[in-house]
């Protein structure tokens, strides 16, 4: 080896002790800082919402769309496609479903459910038609390169692939009610998963203690599938107390989330089965302006009446 | 052609030596294999959402190799000045454009090929099913696409200054065309004439990239493209590779060597 | 016999940086030409318009009038510059390479079989002391070694017309040396080498034939020994006198 490149060896050898000198020296300047800054951030907090912040929410949004997306086999509108509302349809057929249960108890028939689940579907497949006519040669060709015919998910495995986003959703944004319900209301009524979908449901209404959605779909959990109706009435007395509380003047529009709906239906039918006549017809009268099965309801009123005056008037 | 071919080999061995391919097929191996591992409510046989992380991977990925690759191609020939030794042989500007072309999209094209492999093995043990002809027209799609990509951006490189405004640009109005360019005649609609007019001569001007994105195809078991759509699809995209590619020739026909 | 290189009348403009901005002559009307076997060396200050016509000749720049020809082809057409070989000042090649890869590269391009190319790129290294660094890589070079590989490229493809940009610039004097040995050895085997050098004592050890150019005309152009005699000066003095220095060199 000649001189200058015993040099430039050397050069080497300092620079790489000066290197891990200054290595060293800033580990332990950072060590320290990082442990307080850590600190701070302990708690609740995942790294994921000191990393992303509010940005959590818009992905939450976005996976629920996904999911809403994967129920309907990728054929979804866009936003100029002017999709009907910002709750997505996936949530439209879960409420047809939900309202179908109102006058009988979850689980007893569980045939005729899937058949009202499948009118609703029925009538959404009519209404989603969003693509409408193609306007030009180059959207009707277009048609063949993405989904562009409805379709559900139908096959357990098939309704299983929406879990991923929407669990993803809810620990992106653990403030949403509906990602646990929703998230449950799979779990159980499809795949039934029970166990996970009474733990995940918990995992929700520990984060949402105000959550009325959260306690109603726990209570239908109690009650369908538990089959434990005295807790499952329990709590949805508390929901309907705490949605009352949450809206001492209830506007048109709280109305219209058919939570206060669903539970007037379901309390009633538990008074009616424990024999409280007075107190399931009352609840049906308030029941009856909300439900669009007005006939339905009058009907059992009227079940309700004729029952108490069947009752012997007390000695 | 021999010199078009001798370019071309020579570009995909300066891509394959620059090794930027192994660290993105890496990292979304990875990733890919890192998210497919979560089990969900003690069930981990869900297999749509890890193809539509896969695909969405392999796609950014290619978008970036490509646009990368297509970006730096005439400028580096010019400002390392390499462009004088080379035309200095017979060599015509139109096949050494040619040659850069076809080199980039061989080179993209193996980079898909490995990461449509790696995909379809992943659906595959997940799924157990293979629709082959689905995951051939989805990479052949993939693969037009990025022509036409690479020779918009070969186009860019001699219209934009620098190559990392060409890049950024190119990205953006890539991005802009895949999201936008099948909904332009409805926005065209709910405009005011004559701005109604001039929006719908765009819809029918700018390429419909659209058109080679069939992810949600395969990623919910869709039917597979009639093949007369896709050979129709296929002949749209050469049609607009070799309109950038003449434009890019009209321009570097008449440009300095030199930067 | 057909001239190797021919100009006639050929004029290059470049236009100004804008409308305001002058459009500036490089070369103007210049005739010129080489027979085969001759080895003639360009001559002229920077921005004499030296490079203006190589840069023609090879088909990097369009004439903007007149005519350039090699082996009575249209510079414009890129068969033309089939049966040339071409070393530019700097070294201008790709890195990622190694020298094998480089020639079996330019090689390919000029549709060399590959049994005789292989056979070339040896001859070629042998020709300029590579086969040692043959399969490194071009960026791990000294400036030398790439200017060797540069000239190895230049022969390549056995060139009947070697066109060389200051061959010399760069190298040490055991290298340019053997880049004065390269050129009298090509001389020998009946090549024709046009260059362009600022290095006055080279150009008049290897030259048959010299053109001197200045502010973009070719001022004299003429045999070594002939311009001397004709002059009564050497080589250099006779460059300076054209270009304008002749009162200093008086004083």
């Amino acid at each position: 080896m000649n001189s200058s490149e015993d040099h430039v060896a050397a050069r080497v050898r300092f620079g790489l002790l000066v290197g891990v000198f200054a290595c060293a020296t800033a580990a332990s300047w950072v060590q320290p800082r990082l442990e307080v800054l850590s600190s701070s951030y302990s708690g609740n907090r995942s790294v994921s919402e000191v990393i992303l912040g509010d940005f959590r929410q818009l992905m939450a949004n976005q996976f629920m769309l996904k999911a809403d997306e994967y129920f309907h086999s990728g054929y979804y509108p866009s936003i100029f496609d002017q999709p009907k509302n910002k709750s997505g349809v996936m949530s439209e057929e879960i409420r047809a479903d939900e309202r179908s249960a109102f006058s009988k108890p979850e689980g007893k028939d569980d045939h005729h459910g899937h058949d009202d689940h499948h009118e609703g579907v029925h009538e959404e497949h009519e209404e989603a038609d969003f693509l409408g006519k193609p306007r030009d040669f180059i959207e009707a060709f277009g048609r063949h390169f993405f989904a562009s015919t409805h379709s559900h998910l139908e096959s357990e495995q098939e309704i299983k692939e929406l879990l991923p986003w929407l669990k993803l959703a809810a620990e992106m944004d653990s403030t949403r009610p509906d990602a646990f319900v929703l998230t449950s209301y799979w779990l159980r009524k499809e795949l039934r998963k029970v166990d996970e979908a009474e733990a995940f449901l918990r995992q929700g209404w520990r984060i949402n203690p105000n959550s009325v959605e959260i306690m109603l779909e726990l209570a239908k959990l109690l009650e369908a599938d538990r089959k434990d109706e005295e807790r499952a009435h329990n709590l949805y007395e508390a929901a309907l107390t705490k949605w009352m509380r949450q809206h001492p003047h209830p506007t048109e529009a709280d109305y219209e989330d058919t939570i206060v709906e669903q539970l007037l239906g379901r309390i009633a039918r538990i008074e009616e089965k424990k024999g409280n006549y007075v107190r399931a017809e009352l609840l049906l009268g308030k029941l009856l302006p909300l439900s669009p099965a007005k006939s339905e309801i009058s009907e059992q009123i009227a079940a309700l009446r004729a029952k108490i005056k069947a009752i012997p008037a007390p000695k | 052609m021999n010199v078009v071919f001798c370019i071309s080999a020579l570009v995909v061995k300066e891509l394959y030596r620059r090794k930027d391919f192994y660290v993105v097929f890496v990292l979304t191996a990875l990733i890919t294999l890192m998210m497919g591992s979560i089990s969900f409510f003690n069930d981990s046989s869900m297999a749509r959402y890890l193809k539509e992380l896969c695909l969405f991977l392999v796609w950014v990925s290619l978008l970036f190799i490509s646009v990368g690759a297509a970006a730096r191609q005439l400028p580096a020939e010019r400002e390392q000045r390499t462009i004088f030794p080379l035309l200095a042989k017979p060599v015509s500007r139109w096949q050494l454009i040619f040659g850069k072309f076809l080199g980039c999209w061989w080179s993209t094209g193996l980079a898909l090929m490995s990461f449509y492999v790696f995909f379809v093995i992943l659906s595959g043990t997940r799924e157990h099913e293979w629709p082959l002809a689905s995951y051939l027209q989805a990479a052949t799609l993939h693969w037009v696409l990025l022509g036409i990509i690479i020779a918009m951006v070969m186009l860019g490189s001699l219209v934009f200054a620098a190559p990392s405004s060409n890049a950024t640009i190119s990205v953006v109005s890539i991005v802009g065309l895949m999201f936008l360019a099948r909904y332009l005649n409805k926005i065209a609609l709910q405009q005011p004439e004559p701005l109604s007019s001039l929006i719908y001569a765009l819809y029918f001007i700018i390429p419909h990239l659209e058109f080679f994105d069939v992810r949600d195809l395969i990623i919910h078991h869709r039917a597979a493209i009639p093949w007369w759509a896709w050979s129709v699809a296929v002949v749209y995209g050469l049609a607009y590779v070799a309109m950038f590619l003449g434009a890019t020739w009209l321009i570097f026909r008449k440009k300095r060597l030199s930067t | 016999m057909e001239p190797i290189i021919e100009f006639q009348n050929l004029r290059v403009e470049y236009p100004g940086a804008d409308r305001r901005t002058a459009v500036k002559v490089a070369v103007d009307g210049l005739n010129l030409a080489i027979q085969p076997g001759e080895v003639f060396g360009f001559l002229g200050p920077n921005g004499a318009g030296k490079t203006s016509t190589m840069n023609v000749l090879l088909g990097f720049v369009p004439p903007t009038g007149g005519m350039a020809r090699l082996f009575g082809n249209d510079v414009s057409l890129p068969i033309s510059r089939q049966r040339i070989g071409y070393l530019p000042e700097m070294t201008y090649y790709y890195k990622f390479l190694s020298a094998e890869e480089l020639l079996r590269f330019y090689g390919k391009i000029f549709g060399i079989p590959s049994a005789v190319l292989e056979k070339r790129i040896d001859d070629v290294l042998k020709l300029v002391e590579m086969q040692d660094a043959r399969k490194k890589l071009i960026k791990t070079y000294s400036k030398g070694m790439q200017q060797r590989v540069g000239l190895a490229q230049a022969l390549i493809n056995n060139p009947d017309l070697l066109i060389l940009d200051e061959p010399t610039s760069g190298l040490d004097p055991v290298g340019r040396m053997k880049v004065r040995e390269i050129i009298q050895r090509l001389k020998h085997e009946g090549k024709t080498v046009f260059f362009s050098s600022h290095e006055l004592g080279e150009v008049e050890t290897v030259c048959d034939r010299v053109g001197i150019m200045h502010q973009g005309k070719l001022r004299v152009e003429g045999k070594v020994a002939d311009l001397v005699q004709e002059h009564g000066l050497n080589l250099e003095h006779i460059f300076l006198k054209m270009i304008g220095y002749q009162h200093s060199l008086a004083a």
